[in-house]
């Protein structure tokens, strides 16, 4: 078998040392933080310019009266708020807060509070990959604390792909934004159209590329023999004629 | 995944428990009933944890989760510190840490009319007892005990409140009498009434004595008895000097 070099030594297979601490925050009804990562590790600091782990704070309060408008009075309503390092909160933020809403409403007992909502708010202390697992780590183990009565913890790792298709787990922020070991500059990811028995996929700032349609391997530029280097429209239209 | 071989009840009994965790196989026990007190649920024929705790038994049949929140769980028969938030004609709207505002009629008082309605304002304390407890309703206080005597229910004036957890006030209320409240005893005066609900009110005639006492308190939730001795021990030998 063959083994992938990660950078800090690690087998595809290990994580990171994981640490969490509970009933860190005074004020709220419970509250857990979560890490991955070895902190002292002021060597990586210095070569990559980020320390090693990521970390997490979650707070819980309540359950508190009350629901919102949309949310169903006969059942519990969990809230989460993310709160990034920095920055303001945009589209990823969001997105993170409904796949959170979401496991942590399907491992909590939600008939037993009915008309209270539970707000679980997130705060990224550090990111350096595998954030969304370490977040959901650290809002089930705030969960925990606060007494919210739940069918069983959730659990959450992260895996990626590295070079030649291996998958290694507990990425850090440099291994996920490696695809297949190399540093992909162009991301064609908006649409995949068929050509002549190939296939193309495009986006709207980028020259399209060939791909191999079974292994997702990028074949190349497709500049049509030097022809075309500019993009075109990523949103092709299929007419389905009914004769 | 590996198999979880059916663990006898006895085996968890007194352990930490985790909220997944199957604590009784009801399919191996038949014809028995079991009582399933806070923290614990039924799902068909498995007994399961919902709250990370200890889990205790008591004979001939009751099982339950004891476990220290910051908030509370409102049931039958508790007596607690509630704060007033508002008053409506019918009852008064009181603040005791749970899930919901809990209901305190106004003629629940000894010797209550129509005629002689107290009046409270917003942030009175107030020393009640839980009458119903229904899940998915408002808990219904009153200020009276089950006979109708006001028994020390009622406005507590004066003093100093502070908030712990349910876990605290239970050992702090537990018999024989908590050493860290025994050993306070010994040396100063001072009264003080526990809410099941985390809300502890002490109140003494000088100001240092209430806050010697409240500190001592919170100190020694993670403290054995022992520990608790030699602490109060060590604080009031600092104030002598």
């Amino acid at each position: 078998m063959m083994e992938i070099d990660r950078a800090d030594g690690r087998t595809p297979n290990q994580l990171r040392p994981l640490a969490c601490s509970r009933n860190i925050l005074h004020r709220a009804h419970g509250s857990a933080s979560w890490s991955q990562g070895n902190s002292l590790s002021f060597f990586w600091f210095w070569s990559h310019g980020s320390a090693g782990d990521t970390k997490v704070l979650a707070a819980v309060y309540g359950p508190k009266a009350g629901t919102k408008k949309n949310e169903n009075p006969e059942k519990a309503c969990i809230e989460v708020i993310w709160k990034p390092k920095t920055g303001q909160i945009g589209k990823l933020e969001k997105e993170y807060e409904m796949i959170l809403k979401r496991t942590l409403q399907s491992i909590c007992i939600l008939t037993i509070n009915p008309n209270t909502t539970t707000s679980v708010i997130v705060q990224v202390v550090h990111d350096d990959g595998a954030l969304l697992t370490c977040a959901i780590n650290a809002a089930c183990a705030a969960l925990v604390d606060a007494g919210i009565p739940i069918k069983h913890l959730a659990v959450a790792i992260c895996c990626c792909l590295a070079e030649d298709g291996y998958v290694i787990l507990d990425p850090t922020k440099l291994e996920e934004q490696l695809r297949f070991g190399k540093v992909n500059k162009d991301l064609c990811n908006t649409n995949v159209f068929e050509h002549s028995g190939k296939f193309y996929s495009i986006a709207e700032n980028q020259i399209a590329q060939e791909i191999d349609i079974i292994s997702r391997e990028t074949l190349g530029n497709w500049d049509v023999n030097g022809a075309w280097k500019r993009p075109f429209s990523s949103h092709p239209k299929v007419l389905d004629l009914q004769t | 995944m590996e198999d979880k071989p059916s663990s006898s009840p006895m085996s968890f009994v007194d352990q930490i428990v985790v909220p997944g965790d199957v604590v009784l196989d009801l399919s191996t026990m038949t014809n028995q009933t079991i009582k399933l007190g806070g923290g614990l649920r039924q799902d068909s024929d498995a007994i399961s944890v919902m709250k990370a705790g200890k889990l205790r038994f008591s004979k001939p049949n009751k099982y339950w989760v004891e476990s220290s929140q910051k908030r509370y769980v409102p049931c039958v028969g508790d007596s607690v510190l509630g704060i007033v938030v508002d008053s409506k004609a019918e009852n008064f709207l009181v603040d005791i840490k749970g899930p919901a505002l809990a209901f305190l009629p106004v003629l629940a008082f000894e010797g209550g009319t129509r005629r002689n309605i107290p009046k409270f304002e917003g942030g009175t304390l107030l020393y009640v007892r839980v009458v119903k407890a229904n899940p998915g309703m408002n808990p219904e206080l009153s200020c009276t005990d089950a006979s109708g005597k006001a028994a020390e229910f009622g406005v507590l004036k004066d003093g100093y409140m502070f908030e712990c957890s349910t876990g605290l006030s239970r050992m702090l209320l537990s018999s024989p009498t908590c050493p860290v409240l025994e050993a306070l005893g010994n040396k100063l005066s001072f009264e003080i009434a526990v809410g099941l609900n985390g809300r502890v009110w002490v109140n003494a005639t000088s100001p240092s004595t209430v806050i010697i006492v409240a500190n001592a308190i919170m100190n020694s939730e993670t403290l054995s008895g022992l520990q608790q001795k030699i602490m109060v021990d060590r604080l009031l030998q600092k104030i002598q000097t």
